[in-house]
């Protein structure tokens, strides 16, 4: 009965001891801007590899021992019952009815390490805790490194995961990728007919005042006014003078406008 | 059994009581000397003279109700001075030969400076020893229970001596050494036996009781790790080549183990503890292991190795 007692106590202090080792490491991955996936990948593996280690070592625990280890009354006494279980003398049964009536006395509760259960719920309080505050509080402690921008692989990719290393990164790598020479605004718009280009450019906001590439605010010039104060005059009516011999080209001018409309 | 089983502690309490009101001291060596008896197995003593070995051993032999016979071991000493030989005797006009028992068949023989005789004589009381038994002739003689040798050396007069061989020196259980009592011991031995009142013992137990508590002894349980131990521990000496020329054998293994369990019935336990282990491995070993002369050289005794075996086995 005790050896299966200890048995499930041994279990479960070796799960909460993983559960405790798998926390730290995920909280130190975390707090060092890991991924989550890869976090979560990589802290699994401490809490195995210390599993492993833990079943090769209870192999050799011998329960007898720890049991009289806490209970020194039963020193010597337990394990010689236990190992002549199956020979009978006068001597054996005697040394078997003292064991039992010790044993009586011991309580099951006496294996329970009450300090050990209750430091480990606590770390594990402590390390949930500063895994949610690095998530959501977006709390991260760096690892100073030469490549300060390449700490970071996010590419736009994962969400929330924006800091100002991204930024710069993100900003740097688009950079790279298309030259530092551009037009933001795109290029200049070039008409088509039928799939070939017309060697027409019209930039956009041609023909208005403000154009969208003059990002800058134009420095008006002023012309001086006069030193006299302006006169009016009166207005005249307007006639055209235009000379003599320009009729003969105006008249032929409009002349061929007419034609080229009803042509 | 199970009166001697419940009376076991009464019943070492007054054997050591008994003796030592003729023995001042040497509590060490009476009990191992008792862990011999209950192994059912034979000690070599080795002590100065003087120190009241015969004595010693004469008076468990009156505790326990056993027959006891000394061999005093001398150069010209022949087997059948031992085992006993053939007389003549006329019965009626006719001549029978008739078998004369020799000091061998008695419970308990002390075989005094065993060293000093030859190693035919040696041989004989040896192989009495292994066989509890003697062969004279075309006849077997079975010796009676319990059957127990001391035999002492002396570490001082080596000249013109047979040691024992190591292979024989296997066959006892345990090597005690007997040193010299100190102030107190020697003014109290000097009181009792200045004076007219001569200590005398009453007997404690007798031969089947004796059985029995041999019978027990090979009944108390040793748990699996401590008997491990035990053997780790004689296989240890085989394998420190830096001081250690030849190691126990596994005799040692079974020496140990039972000289273990007697020494836990002796002190009431009903167990072997591992400080049992630990207490018997100094006379079950210091005879069976041989050092190297470089060792012998520096001065490093059987002792000091076993003490470095003990410490690093674990």
């Amino acid at each position: 009965e005790l050896k299966n007692l200890l048995n499930k106590l041994t279990t479960y202090n070796v799960l909460m001891d993983s559960i405790v080792i798998f926390l730290l490491f995920y909280a130190i991955l975390i707090l060092i801007d890991t991924n989550t996936f890869y976090a979560i990948v990589f802290a699994i593996i401490p809490p195995i590899i210390y599993l492993i280690l833990v079943f090769i070592k209870n192999r050799k625990i011998n329960t007898i021992l720890i049991i009289e280890q806490e209970f020194p009354c039963l020193k010597e006494k337990l394990r010689t019952t236990y190992d002549n279980i199956d020979k009978k003398n006068i001597i054996l049964k005697n040394l078997e009815m003292q064991v039992c009536k010790r044993m009586e006395l011991i309580k099951y509760s006496s294996f329970f390490n009450r300090k050990r259960f209750f430091s480990r719920i606590l770390l594990c309080v402590l390390l949930a805790l500063i895994i949610l505050s690095a998530t959501f509080a977006n709390f991260k402690v760096y690892v100073l490194s030469d490549n300060f921008g390449n700490i970071s692989n996010t590419n736009g990719k994962s969400k929330g995961d924006v800091g100002v290393g991204a930024e710069i990164g993100a900003i740097e790598e688009i950079e790279n990728e298309i030259g530092t020479n551009y037009d933001i605004y795109g290029d200049p718009s070039v008409a088509k007919i039928e799939g070939e280009n017309i060697d027409l450019k019209i930039h956009p906001g041609f023909g208005s005042e403000v154009s969208v590439r003059e990002t800058e605010t134009k420095k008006e010039t002023f012309s001086e006014s006069p030193l006299f104060p302006v006169e009016s005059d009166v207005a005249e009516s307007y006639q055209e003078n235009i000379p003599k011999t320009h009729k003969e080209v105006v008249k032929n001018y409009f002349k061929e406008l007419a034609s080229i409309e009803e042509g | 059994m199970e009166k001697v089983y419940k009376d076991s502690g009464k019943i070492f309490k007054s054997i050591f009581n008994e003796i030592n009101k003729v023995i001042v001291g040497q509590k060490k060596i009476i009990e191992q000397l008792v862990i011999s008896l209950l192994c059912n197995n034979h000690a070599l003593l080795e002590s100065y003279p003087g120190l009241g070995k015969t004595l010693m051993i004469s008076t468990l032999a009156r505790i326990m109700d056993l027959s006891f016979s000394r061999i005093q071991c001398t150069p010209d000493l022949m087997p059948s001075d031992i085992t006993g030989t053939y007389v003549v005797e006329e019965h009626g006009g006719s001549k029978v030969f008739r078998f004369e028992r020799g000091p061998v068949f008695a419970n308990i023989v002390l075989a005094d400076e065993i060293n000093r005789a030859s190693p035919k004589t040696q041989s004989a009381l040896l192989e009495s020893m292994q066989e509890k038994q003697v062969t004279v002739g075309n006849e077997t003689y079975i010796l009676d229970k319990p059957f127990f040798v001391l035999a002492t050396q002396n570490p001082i007069e080596q000249e013109g001596t047979y040691p024992l061989p190591e292979a024989q020196l296997d066959r006892f259980l345990f090597k005690i050494l007997v040193d010299y009592p100190s102030f107190e011991e020697e003014d109290e031995i000097v009181n009792r036996y200045t004076s007219n009142i001569h200590p005398t013992v009453n007997r404690v137990i007798d031969k089947d009781t004796l059985l029995s508590l041999q019978r027990l002894t090979r009944e108390i349980p040793i748990a699996d790790d401590i008997k491990k131990h035990a053997i780790k521990i004689v296989m240890a000496t085989r394998k420190d080549q830096q001081h250690i020329e030849y190691g126990a054998s596994p005799r040692a293994s079974i020496g140990l183990i039972l000289a273990a369990k007697a020494k836990a019935l002796i002190s009431g336990r009903d167990y072997v503890s591992i400080e049992d282990v630990h207490e018997m491995a100094y006379p079950i070993l210091r005879h069976r292991i041989i050092l190297t002369f470089e060792s012998e050289r520096k001065g490093i005794t059987q002792d000091m190795v076993i003490k470095e075996i003990l410490e690093t086995v674990k």
